[in-house]
């Protein structure tokens, strides 16, 4: 039964990309997508698709034109949106001189396909299904110097029952650039599976924040790819509380020396639900530093996962990299599993990690407590303390009380 | 030179060719090359062991032969031919030795040349040890000191036919014959091994120890250690390793089973320094161990201490079940890795008990070509209120060409438990070293120095003797390392 199912999704994909020519990358991309991850992976095993793959679900193909819009959250943003998987310029604002956005040519795609194909997502099954069924790849375009005074907003909304969607992104940083963009993931079918590929070039910086906020039902696959290079800067900030089945999964690599990276995130569970974090830092090159942390406060039932692993390749000296999570079980139905890992080659090297789970500190809510705060308060006081550390560190100014308010709301959530 | 005539009619019972010859002086027996269902018996046949001895083999075996090579450590070997390889091997039978004197003088030439004088191990601070060359014992001394005691410590092939209601009441209980791919094959084919009994309210008046070797080519030693010990006891128990020089690869797969009950206490130390292959990594040993314990009591205590400076390849993970409410696991580890080895090695801490606690201390130095890796879980179940487990594991890397990684798994499900982890990764820091050299040290001092320093919370665990051994050890094994 549980095959048959499995199969009839990957069949219908497969199915679709035969209207397209064999070299195209459609076709490619659906050539490596034959199966689910088997449970038994080692980098599935803490999160198993099981449930999601005896659903019978469709992709999307092509856009709709459905009409729906959700409005941009943040003030004086560049709002961009796709619904369904598709970007819709109709519902998107207008770019200033230095952004473009264009979608991939055929011959472009299959550069881009290429360039999956040489990352760690090539077996990623967002990787090719998305690939094999995007209504089109979209890219983003920020020309060298170029510094927009305004953050974009990037929001996946749309969706239905028993369907997938496939928005695929590539954004591009060139020379000395700079970019903020915050993305928004309200989706409200039964699968979302984001592909991106960011290129962040010498001396660019790029600041990202994603707030995974998807429906109660929903299952989020999100496939990352970083790639930075010399003296470049990559500082992101990811926030998972909605769904009922979120995997964020980012790969990024140092293709350059002098970069740095901030690679930070926290998840809000309760319920029955399932956040998963992991992350790779590949440190290839010299002289790079990439940090981070991940919180985690899991009530309810909830799972978390947090899986985070910094290689570095022999001649990548004087590497720094650092990585502490935390997480906080609120119930006794909860759990939490971490697997930081080190996988180093290279001697000249101070690289750390630091994991922890656990409950609140008893002295600490006593504190409280006999100063005339409730129990409840003094719990919700301190885990909002626990999350506000992080969230100062990550995110700036302006957008930081949006974060910290929409943390809140989650933390409510499954606070009740 | 030539086998006695019962084995050849043994091998030829079983094979029906004969195609085994001897490289060592030593006489020894030998089933034919190879495994399958004939070899389980014939060596439970040789044996003597009762029926259910066998009837427990066979399930294993059956059990193996299902299973798959596990590939998920990070070590790289060429696939092993278990058809190529010896499954028993032991010195020519000799009639009972009364005393050390009646030992095959080679033999004793061979412990000589690795350092260990049995005369004055004898007499050292009380130890009994139980030596085992090639898989079968052959001495055995301060017996009746510890029969007085009313302790049991005699080869696990012993004890099958003076204790078997023990033995089968306790073997595979810890580790089950399918636990493992390794394990089903050591549980079908084991040789030999010790076996520890430590009655009720008694403390080991002395530290067991066992030492193993392995000597004959191609021969793969299997022993199958089993350490019980009753409500309010204690034990200590040493195990330390040596080989000579092999030019192929030798494979053992050691169980290691420990059950402690109310109360009772196992302190489990091993020194390990098997041939680890020349600096190209040819030769070696092939070290594939499954040793657990499991704290059955409330406030029992396991403790495992390893100094692992050998084998080609190592792939262990001594772990403890704290099942007692209040039970305590603890381990700590030294793995030096140097050349070509790889040493995949950690532990797992299971709590299932109430105000359960661990704590591991891992210590992985890595230099040449070494890949070191520490792999370890700490899991909490449900009912483990307020466990808690505390990890730290640090690499040290000498040299650009080696290796240091650290896999952790940590999977908490109940929220009263507390576990940290932390892990680092550096080099020997050049201002450490300078001031050492600059005090007349030269460089390879000054590294055993420094290492010596970077494990000494792990050398503390361990008793005396072996302390002063490994630490004898760690300066050796990184020879050639640096300049």
């Amino acid at each position: 039964m549980l095959l048959k199912q499995n199969n009839e999704y990957i069949h219908s994909i497969q199915n679709y990309v035969q209207a397209f020519e064999k070299n195209s990358f459609r076709h490619i991309a659906s050539n490596d997508f034959l199966k689910w991850p088997d449970p038994l992976e080692e980098t599935w095993r803490l999160s198993r698709l099981g449930k999601l793959t005896r659903k019978k679900i469709e992709p999307i193909y092509s856009d709709f034109k459905k009409n729906i819009h959700i409005k941009a959250k943040i003030k004086n943003a560049i709002c961009l949106s796709f619904v369904d998987g598709a970007y819709r310029e109709d519902l998107s604002d207008e770019l200033p001189v230095g952004i473009s956005l264009h979608q991939l040519s055929e011959k472009e795609c299959l550069s881009f396909l290429s360039k999956i194909k040489k990352t760690n997502l090539a077996n990623h099954p967002s990787a090719n299904s998305s690939l094999s069924c995007t209504p089109s790849i979209i890219k983003i375009n920020v020309d060298p110097y170029f510094s927009p005074n305004r953050l974009i907003e990037i929001i996946y909304s749309g969706g239905m029952d028993n369907k997938s969607v496939h928005p695929v992104l590539y954004i591009e940083l060139k020379k000395s650039s700079n970019l903020s963009i915050v993305e928004r993931f309200n989706h409200s079918g039964t699968l979302i599976m984001p592909l991106q590929l960011i290129e962040i070039g010498e001396l660019a910086s790029l600041k990202s924040v994603k707030i995974f906020d998807d429906n109660k039902t929903t299952y989020n696959l999100s496939a990352h790819s970083v790639i930075l290079s010399d003296k470049s800067n990559y500082n992101s900030f990811s926030l998972i509380k909605g769904s009922e089945f979120t995997r964020s999964e980012t790969h990024a690599e140092f293709k350059g020396e002098h970069a740095t990276m901030n690679l930070n995130g926290v998840y809000i569970s309760g319920g029955d639900q399932h956040h998963d974090l992991t992350t790779a830092i590949y440190h290839d090159f010299p002289n790079c530093t990439s940090k981070q942390i991940v919180r985690g406060v899991l009530g309810g039932k909830s799972t978390g996962v947090f899986q985070g692993k910094v290689r570095v390749a022999p001649g990548a000296q004087k590497t720094d990299g650092q990585q502490m999570s935390k997480a906080i079980l609120i119930s006794d139905k909860a759990s939490a599993n971490a697997k930081p890992e080190l996988e180093i080659y290279a001697d000249d090297v101070v690289c750390a990690h630091g994991a922890t789970v656990g409950e609140l500190d008893d002295d600490q809510l006593f504190y409280l407590n006999s100063r005339g705060i409730s129990m409840d308060k003094a719990r919700e006081i301190l885990i909002i303390a626990f999350l506000e550390d992080i969230i100062t560190q990550s995110v700036d100014g302006s957008l930081r009380d949006f974060i910290f308010n929409e943390a809140k709301i989650g933390l409510l959530s499954i606070l009740e | 030179m030539v086998a006695t005539t019962e084995t050849i009619e043994h091998v030829k019972e079983v094979s029906g060719t004969y195609k085994y010859g001897f490289i060592t002086d030593l006489e020894s027996e030998k089933a034919p090359l190879g495994l399958s269902e004939d070899i389980v018996r014939f060596i439970s046949k040789k044996k003597k062991e009762p029926e259910w001895m066998l009837e427990w083999r066979l399930k294993a075996y059956k059990k193996w032969l299902s299973m798959k090579e596990p590939d998920w450590a990070m070590v790289n070997y060429p696939k092993i031919d278990f058809q190529s390889i010896y499954f028993y091997s032991a010195p020519k039978s000799k009639p009972k030795l009364n005393s050390l004197d009646e030992v095959d003088p080679e033999l004793l030439k061979t412990y000589e040349k690795l350092g260990i004088p049995i005369k004055e191990q004898e007499m050292l601070a009380g130890v009994a040890v139980d030596y085992v060359f090639d898989s079968v014992s052959v001495a055995t001394t301060f017996r009746d000191k510890l029969a007085k005691e009313g302790i049991i410590f005699c080869p696990i092939s012993d004890a099958i036919h003076s204790h078997p209601d023990l033995v089968k009441k306790y073997i595979g209980s810890v580790i089950p014959v399918d636990d493992n791919y390794y394990a089903a094959l050591n549980s079908a084919v084991f040789t030999d091994g010790s076996f520890v009994y430590i009655p009720k309210g008694v403390k080991c008046p002395m530290e067991l120890s066992t030492y193993f070797r392995i000597n004959e080519q191609n021969s793969g030693q299997f022993e199958r250690t089993l350490i019980i010990v009753e409500d309010d006891s204690y034990v200590s128990y040493l195990e330390g390793c040596t080989a000579p020089q092999r030019d192929e690869n030798q494979l053992h797969a050691a169980v290691v089973e420990l059950i402690a009950m109310d109360n009772a206490q196992i302190k489990y130390s091993t020194v390990q320094n098997w041939y680890p292959g020349d600096e190209n990594g040819k030769g070696g040993i092939y070290n594939f161990v499954t040793k657990r314990g499991n704290c059955l009591g409330n406030s029992s205590k396991i403790s495992w201490t390893q100094v692992e400076t050998g084998s080609a390849i190592t792939w262990k993970y001594p772990s403890c079940i704290l099942r007692g409410d209040n039970s305590v696991g603890e381990f700590y580890s030294v793995a030096i890795a140097n050349n070509a080895q790889q040493a995949d090695t950690g532990t797992k801490m299971i709590h299932i008990g109430k105000g359960t606690k661990s704590t591991i201390i891992s210590k992985g130095i890595s230099a040449g070509k070494a890949q070191n890796t520490y792999r370890g879980q700490v899991q909490i179940q449900k009912s483990a209120k307020g466990a808690r487990n505390f990890t730290q594991c640090d690499s040290l890397l000498i040299g650009d060409k080696c290796g240091a990684h650290t896999i952790p798994y940590i999977n908490q499900h109940n929220p009263t438990a507390r576990v940290e982890h932390e892990a680092t990764t550096s080099k020997i820091s050049e201002d450490q070293l300078f001031y050492c050299l600059q005090r007349g040290l030269d460089t390879e001092q000054a590294t055993s120095l420094i290492v010596n320093g970077f494990c000494k919370e792990v050398m503390k665990e361990l008793p005396m003797e072996f302390a002063v051994e490994a630490q004898k050890l760690i300066g050796i094994s990184l020879e050639g390392s640096v300049g």
